[in-house]
C-alpha cells in the first residue's frame, strides 16, 4: 500500500495505473498526470519533470541538460 | 512568439524527399503551482521511496521488473529493454494514402505541424496535394527511440502530422451494451431533431476556454496585488432532470418564445 492510501480504502485514483509511460523512467501513468516537454514534447511524469523557472520552461531532464 | 521545433526528420513517399521540421500544435497550459512546505514554505521535491521504509531510492539504484498475471516478478535489465528500441531514424515514412474519413476521432492522439527545413518547392507541393486531394497518409516513424505511426493531412495549408493509437489501444464499440428499451417512436425523434437543429451553430474555438484555470490566474493576480479575493458562493446543485421528452417539449417551447 502506498502512503498516500488509507487502510480500508482504494488506491487514489492519481495512484491507479494508468496506459502512458513517461519517456523518461518509463513509469506508467494516467494520461492526467504526465506533462510534455517543451523542448522536445515527450510525455514527462511529475517526478521526472524539471522546471526551468528562469527560462518559464518544463522540460525532460535531457533537454534540460542540452539547454544548460 | 515563434513555435519551437522539436524535432526534425525526412517525409519519404516513395523516392520522394521532403524535409521537415516538426512543431507542436498543442500545449499544456495548466496553472503551476509550487508545492510548498506548509510550515516553512519551502518547495517540496517528489522523489522516489521504499514503500517500507520510507528511504529515498535514487533513480539509478532502480531497475524494471514486471509483474504476471500469476504473479511472477520478471526482472529486465536496462541494456535488454535498450536492444527492443527501434532504430534511430530521420524518416516519416507513408505507407498508404486514404480518404480523410477512413481514420476516425478514435485513432487520434497529438497533433503536430510540419513546418519547411530546407527544399521549400517539394514542401509547397507535398502541401498543396494533401490540401487538393483531401488524402490522409499513414506514416511511420521514430522519434526519441519510439516508434509511431501517424496520419498525415493538411490543416490551412500546412502538412500536419497527428500520432495515432496501436489498434489494440482503441476499444470497439461493440463492448458497450447496446441500447435497450422501447422501439423510437418518430414524435420523439423529430423533436430531438429539433432541439439539435437549434443548437446548430459553426464551431468557436474561443468559446471554450478553460474557465477554472482562468479563475485562478484571476485570484493569484488579486492576491499578488494585495487585495482580498471575491467570496462566491458555491453554484447550487440542479434538479434532477425531467424525463427527455419533457425536456424537449420545454426546450422547443423556449425556443419558440426567443424566436
Amino acid at each position: 500500500m502506498t502512503p498516500s492510501a488509507r487502510p480500508g480504502r482504494p488506491e487514489p485514483w492519481w495512484l491507479e495505473p494508468g496506459g502512458e509511460p513517461c519517456e523518461t523512467c518509463l513509469m506508467v501513468h494516467l494520461d492526467e498526470l504526465l506533462s510534455h516537454c517543451e523542448g522536445c514534447d515527450a510525455a514527462v511524469c511529475t517526478t521526472c519533470l524539471i522546471e526551468v523557472r528562469e527560462r518559464s520552461l518544463r522540460l525532460c531532464p535531457a533537454c534540460a541538460e542540452a539547454f544548460g | 512568439m515563434a513555435a519551437r521545433a522539436i524535432w526534425k526528420g525526412v517525409v519519404r513517399i516513395r523516392d520522394a524527399r521532403v524535409p521537415v521540421k516538426l512543431y507542436a500544435a498543442v500545449q499544456d497550459r495548466g496553472v503551476r503551482f509550487r508545492l510548498l512546505e506548509r510550515a516553512t514554505k519551502q518547495p517540496v521535491v517528489q522523489s522516489l521511496v521504499h514503500p517500507e521504509t520510507g528511504a529515498v531510492v535514487p533513480f539509478d539504484a532502480t531497475r524494471r521488473g514486471f509483474v504476471t498475471d500469476d504473479g511472477e516478478l520478471v526482472l529486465l535489465a536496462a541494456e535488454e529493454l535498450e536492444r527492443l528500441a527501434p532504430e534511430p531514424s530521420r524518416d516519416i515514412d507513408l505507407v498508404q494514402f486514404v480518404p480523410s474519413a477512413a481514420i476516425d476521432h478514435r485513432w487520434y492522439v497529438r497533433p503536430y505541424y510540419l513546418g519547411p527545413d530546407g527544399q521549400p518547392e517539394r514542401y509547397a507541393a507535398l502541401a498543396a496535394a494533401l490540401e487538393q486531394t483531401g488524402l490522409e497518409g499513414v506514416a511511420h516513424w521514430t522519434m526519441r527511440k519510439k516508434a509511431y505511426v501517424g496520419a498525415l493531412r493538411a490543416y490551412r495549408g500546412y502538412p500536419m502530422l497527428v500520432t495515432l493509437r496501436p489498434s489494440e489501444e482503441v476499444v470497439s464499440v461493440e463492448q458497450v451494451e447496446a441500447p435497450k428499451g422501447k422501439p423510437l417512436d418518430d414524435r420523439q425523434l423529430a423533436m430531438a431533431r429539433q432541439l439539435l437543429a437549434m443548437l446548430e451553430a459553426p464551431f468557436e474555438p474561443d468559446a471554450y476556454r478553460d474557465e477554472y484555470r482562468e479563475r485562478v490566474e484571476q485570484l493569484i493576480d488579486t492576491k499578488r496585488r494585495g487585495k482580498e479575493p471575491a467570496r462566491k458562493a458555491a453554484p447550487r446543485r440542479k434538479r434532477d432532470a425531467p424525463d427527455l421528452e419533457r425536456a424537449l417539449r420545454a426546450s422547443l417551447r423556449a425556443g419558440g418564445q426567443r424566436a
